[in-house]
């Protein structure tokens, strides 16, 4: 059910050409350098600690490791997170 | 960048969060829409900042979630407050200060006086104090625009004053009027300024007294102011019955006229035959010496290069401190050369003698034309200096009215 609702947005999304970051709810991530990163469209923070940082998402959740990781802005929607940032990971 | 001032202004709190699971407070702000920011992990806590208008609901999430809250710290403008009761002496020496400086500059400090010439400052002022303008005075006091009118009616020679407050400073400014040079309205002669001998004679009213080449002596009447009635020879009496009519009162006029005669002025000049003159040139020394309560340094300068004559300047900067005096000295040594110049007989007659007219000539003033110039040569031949006397004819008017005093009486002083 919930992936043939998840298909038809996808071609809905496709055919009029509209990011799919808004009508799929999808995540958003830009990397800036290694210090930097910015995580739109984000569901919570599963687990956070100095080294390793877990983000729950509409789908799975995204896992950042690296080194002195601080969330520097945390906003309903989005986050910005700063530290020296090695890995990202998806995990379904 | 705006956030952060709007952050400072409605006041920044750094809480520590202490539990089983921290994260679990993190995700119950953010669904009731408390904005966080500077997330850390602090050991087994995790530290945030949060805006002080949402730490109530901040801690309801801790006492729902069991977790701890403790405030760390506080900064931004609503705890600047606290800090503002603990100094709270401080703060009203600020404002009294302010309250102060606010009152003093309520009144006026100093009266300024320009734009006058002939009129006294003292009197301006004396007449603006007199207003309500003066040392002291309360602006509010005294009108602006009232002074200046009380101002001008009480001085006669003013033609405009503005009084223009400009903090703690009036400044009076005026003009004055331009008055025309009395004139001599009532009856009266002209008469000789200067000696001389009469040129030419131009009566406009009046009676001549004098003709050309008559010699005149000062303060003699050149123009008569009084003219009296003559017979005319073409008018025959018709006769001479009545006796009243020889006996006619003579008529006062304001004699008017131009009268120029020759005047002679003599003027005085000297040349030395030989003459020594110093002139300084570009040459010069600049010592620079520190002053210290103890020894005099010399900081700038070498005594290597020794002028034989020098003019030398010295400026000294010294300020009185406990220990002593310390200061700078600044000596400049200008060097001089000597120069002899000898003249011949003739050139030191022509230096004398210019010297001379343009004695004269700062003495000779107006409308005047040089006649003829004559010059003689007053020292021997043997002398070091040459002196020449310069006797300069010129032709200039020696007019001058001068009111018929009315207590004179009798004819025979009319002349």
């Amino acid at each position: 059910m919930d992936k043939r609702r998840e298909a038809i947005s996808k071609a809905m999304a496709d055919f009029l050409e509209i990011p799919k970051d808004l009508v799929l709810d999808l995540p958003k991530v830009t990397v800036i350098g290694q210090n930097e990163l910015y995580l739109e469209n984000h569901k919570g923070i599963i687990e956070y600690s100095l080294n390793r940082l877990r983000v729950n998402l509409s789908r799975g959740f995204l896992e950042i490791e690296g080194k002195d990781l601080e969330i520097s802005i945390l906003m309903p929607e989005e986050m910005k997170i700063i530290g020296e940032i090695s890995v990202i990971k998806y995990v379904d | 960048m705006m956030n952060k001032f709007f952050n400072q202004i409605s006041g920044i709190i750094q809480v520590n969060i202490k539990g089983k699971k921290p994260e679990k407070v993190l995700n119950m702000a953010l669904s009731r829409g408390i904005y966080i920011w500077g997330v850390k992990k602090v050991n087994d806590n995790i530290e945030f900042k949060v805006r002080s208008n949402s730490i109530e609901a901040l801690k309801n999430i801790g006492d729902e979630s069991n977790h701890e809250i403790e405030i760390i710290s506080k900064e931004g403008l609503p705890f600047l407050t606290q800090v503002l009761k603990r100094r709270l002496g401080f703060i009203t020496g600020i404002l009294i200060f302010i309250l102060a400086l606010y009152f003093m500059s309520a009144f006026v400090w100093f009266v300024e006086v320009s734009g006058n010439k002939y009129i006294k400052n003292e009197q301006i002022i004396l007449t603006a104090a007199k207003y309500g303008v003066y040392q002291g005075a309360p602006k509010w006091s005294f009108s602006r625009t009232k002074v200046e009118e009380s101002i001008l009616k009480d001085i006669d020679s003013l033609a405009y004053v503005k009084v223009d407050i400009r903090g703690v400073k009036a400044n009076i400014e005026v003009v004055e009027k331009v008055l025309p040079k009395s004139d001599i309205t009532g009856p009266c002669h002209i008469v000789a300024t200067k000696d001389g001998v009469i040129e030419e004679v131009l009566v406009l009213e009046g009676r001549a007294n004098v003709k050309k080449e008559d010699v005149v002596v000062k303060g003699d009447i050149l123009i008569s102011g009084v003219i009296i009635p003559e017979v005319n020879p073409y008018f025959v009496v018709p006769e001479l019955e009545d006796e009243e009519v020889a006996e006619e009162e003579p008529t006062l006029v304001r004699a008017r006229g131009i009268v120029k005669a020759k005047v002679w002025y003599e003027g005085y000049g000297e040349c030395q035959l030989i003459s020594e003159k110093i002139n300084i040139t570009d040459n010069k020394v600049t010592e620079i010496f520190l002053i210290t309560p103890w020894q005099k340094y010399k900081l700038k300068g070498d005594n290597k290069r020794n002028f034989a004559l020098a003019e030398e300047k010295v400026t000294i900067k010294e300020v009185n401190t406990p220990i002593g005096n310390v200061g700078l000295i600044k000596i400049v040594r200008q060097e001089k050369v000597k120069n002899i110049k000898k003249y011949s007989e003739k050139e030191a007659t022509n230096i004398a003698k210019d010297k001379a007219i343009s004695n004269l000539n700062n003495k000779l003033k107006g409308d005047i034309k040089v006649n003829t110039i004559d010059m003689e040569v007053l020292s021997a031949p043997s002398d070091l200096i040459l002196r020449v006397k310069v006797s300069m004819e010129v032709i200039e008017d020696i007019a001058e009215p001068e009111p018929i005093s009315m207590e004179w009486s009798g004819k025979d002083k009319y002349n």
